[in-house]
């Protein structure tokens, strides 16, 4: 050992220190080349580990839809929640019209319309009921009636009783019970939908963890090594971190492309208008496509990055320590 | 260079690895250290490296304390130090060149310095014609000759070795042999812990005995029987 390259290698140290297990260009270039060449030489398990991320993540994206769908059905249906306000027989133009303004100017009140008798025998008309009311000479339906729509269905009981109060009313029509078990199922839906995908990401990072564990353990070998030969753990830890990324987005982009086309074309074709949805309920009150995958897709991709990232970093953790 | 100071190491279970040992090596030593099975002698070695910490007592490298190293400044400590061990532990997934290019990316060396000095190694150890060789198409005398250039491609002053020659024949134990000697030749200072006897005795070193995890014996230009070890 001559003492003039002893002094150099000191320099060297100094000058060097920052660089050591960061993030260097040529750092990057080595934990990049490594990462490739250790998916390509573990291709069974990066495969596995993609499909593990896919498949909790195509869970995760099902779940929300079903949800969100769910969801979608029980606004639709809250919307178009009207009272029938029957007015009574004798009742004056003006009266009601006083009446009419009285309503508009209610609480939780959206939108009000008047509708005669012969618009609403009209109405019925052609529908299947038409005959049946015409024959039981049920004159309530010939009534004056207004229809009120409401802000907030779940005040629904509140304003009805307010509505009641007022001059000239004769009844309110509207379906009170299935109001509430809307209600009721649309709290439920909402608190399952929460719970159901918590616990689907929870169990994604387990599931995710324990097979880049397994991974990890066949290279256990290869970090003692790396220790032994004074790599730092962040120079022995970015090639995971990287190769996790990738497991974590490509598991996560796949299912999300996949769902994204699958429901895109489900809607198209049958919840259309015209479509078999359609002829079944009706309506179209299913999600747009753009309303959902433009706006989960970020989160999804996130989320994936993150667990493959966790997944990985955390199975590698203990065999740092030597 | 290197100084032991009443270092004692007592595993989990109780178990002594070595006990109140006292030691300076010089820097250009050439140092054997010798033992029947279980006398510490690879205790000795991982407490170099930190990969052990002492239960007692303090270890100076380069008068610098590394008992008081956190866990940050252990991979630069062994920068300092090339090992080499006898089931040669190298990389299987990387070729002789890679695996010894490997402790000089680790180091951050530039490529050009790596293309410079790993060959200069390799036909140091005589591997030039196998740079492109797997280890598991290596003889064990030449993966043990990689380990060695993967050891002193970044010029640590120190060079640790425990039982190097364990798993090779005679012949190519001396091949590594004469190369650590070369090494030592060159200013780098050598502790080999090792059972082969005719090549303590051969190479006329310091020898320092070891016993239940005692230094028994430290003899200049020893033999590894100058007198029984009792
Ligand atoms: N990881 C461990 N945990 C507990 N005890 C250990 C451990 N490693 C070694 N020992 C004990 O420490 C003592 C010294 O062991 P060491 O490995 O240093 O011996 P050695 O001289 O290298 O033996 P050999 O010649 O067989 O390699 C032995 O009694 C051994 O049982
Ligand atoms: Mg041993």
């Amino acid at each position: 050992m001559n003492p003039s390259t002893n002094k150099d290698k000191k320099k060297k140290k100094v000058k060097r220190k920052k660089e050591r297990g960061g993030l260097g260009l040529r750092n990057l270039t080595y934990y990049f080349s490594q990462t490739f060449k250790s998916i390509l030489r573990n291709k069974f398990m990066s495969l596995t580990s993609v499909l593990t991320v896919a498949s909790c993540i195509i869970i995760v994206i099902a779940s929300f839809v079903v949800v969100t769908n769910i969801n979608a059905v029980l606004e639709h249906w809250e919307d178009n929640l009207k009272i029938t306000v029957h007015v009574e027989d004798d009742l004056t133009a003006e009266q009601r019209d006083l009446l009419y303004h009285q309503l508009l100017v209610a609480d939780n009140i959206v939108y009000v319309q008047y509708i005669s008798p012969e618009e609403a025998l009209e109405n019925l008309i052609g529908s299947v009921l038409a005959d049946a009311v015409v024959a039981s000479e049920d004159h309530q339906q010939l009534r004056h009636t207004f229809e009120v729509i409401l802000y907030d269905t779940r005040a629904l009981s509140e304003t009805s009783q307010n509505l009641s109060g007022f001059f000239g009313v004769y009844t309110l029509v509207y379906p009170a019970d299935a109001t509430e078990a809307l209600i009721r199922i649309s709290n439920v839906v909402t608190i399952i939908g929460i719970v159901v995908v918590s616990v689907l990401a929870v169990l994604s990072v387990v599931i995710i963890t324990n097979t880049i564990k397994l991974t990890v353990n066949s290279r256990r070998n290869e970090i003692l090594i790396m220790k032994y030969v004074g790599a730092t753990n962040w120079f022995v830890r970015w090639p995971f971190v990287i190769e996790g990324l990738l497991i974590g987005v490509l598991g996560a982009a796949i299912p999300l492309a996949a769902t994204w086309v699958l429901y895109d074309v489900t809607i198209e074709g049958i919840a259309q208008p015209g479509g078999l949805m359609a002829a079944l309920i009706g309506d179209t009150t299913f999600r747009a496509t753009g309303d959902i995958f433009p706006f989960i897709a970020p989160i999804i991709i996130i989320f994936g990055a993150g667990i493959g990232i966790l997944g990985s970093v955390s199975s590698m953790r203990r065999h740092l320590n030597v | 260079m290197i100084k032991i100071a009443n270092a004692t190491k007592i595993y989990e279970n109780g178990s002594r690895g070595i006990q109140d040992v006292n030691l300076t090596i010089e820097k250009g030593e050439f140092v054997f250290v010798v033992g029947l099975s279980g006398s510490g002698k690879s205790t000795l070695i991982k407490i170099l490296l930190k990969e052990l910490d002492l239960s007692e007592g303090e270890i100076f490298i380069n008068e610098e304390n590394i008992t008081l190293y956190g866990k940050n400044q252990i991979p630069y400590l062994r920068r300092k130090m090339g090992v080499v061990f006898q089931d040669f532990r190298l990389l299987p997934n990387k070729t002789v060149y890679e695996n010894v290019a490997f402790a000089m990316q680790i180091a951050d060396a530039s490529s050009r310095e790596i293309r410079r000095n790993v060959p200069t190694v390799l036909s140091m150890v005589g591997l030039q014609k196998k740079s492109k060789a797997y280890p598991n198409q290596l003889s064990g005398g030449e993966q043990q000759r990689c380990a060695l250039a993967r050891a002193i491609v970044n010029n640590p002053p120190i060079l640790l070795c425990d039982e190097p020659t364990g798993n090779l024949d005679p012949d190519t134990a001396w091949d590594i042999m004469n190369l650590l000697d070369e090494i030592n030749n060159r200013g780098t200072t050598v502790v080999m812990a090792t059972h082969a006897w005719d090549i303590v005795d051969a190479m006329k070193k310091r020898v320092i005995s070891m016993k239940n995890g005692f230094v028994v014996r430290d003899i200049e230009r020893g033999g590894y029987n100058n007198e029984s070890l009792d």
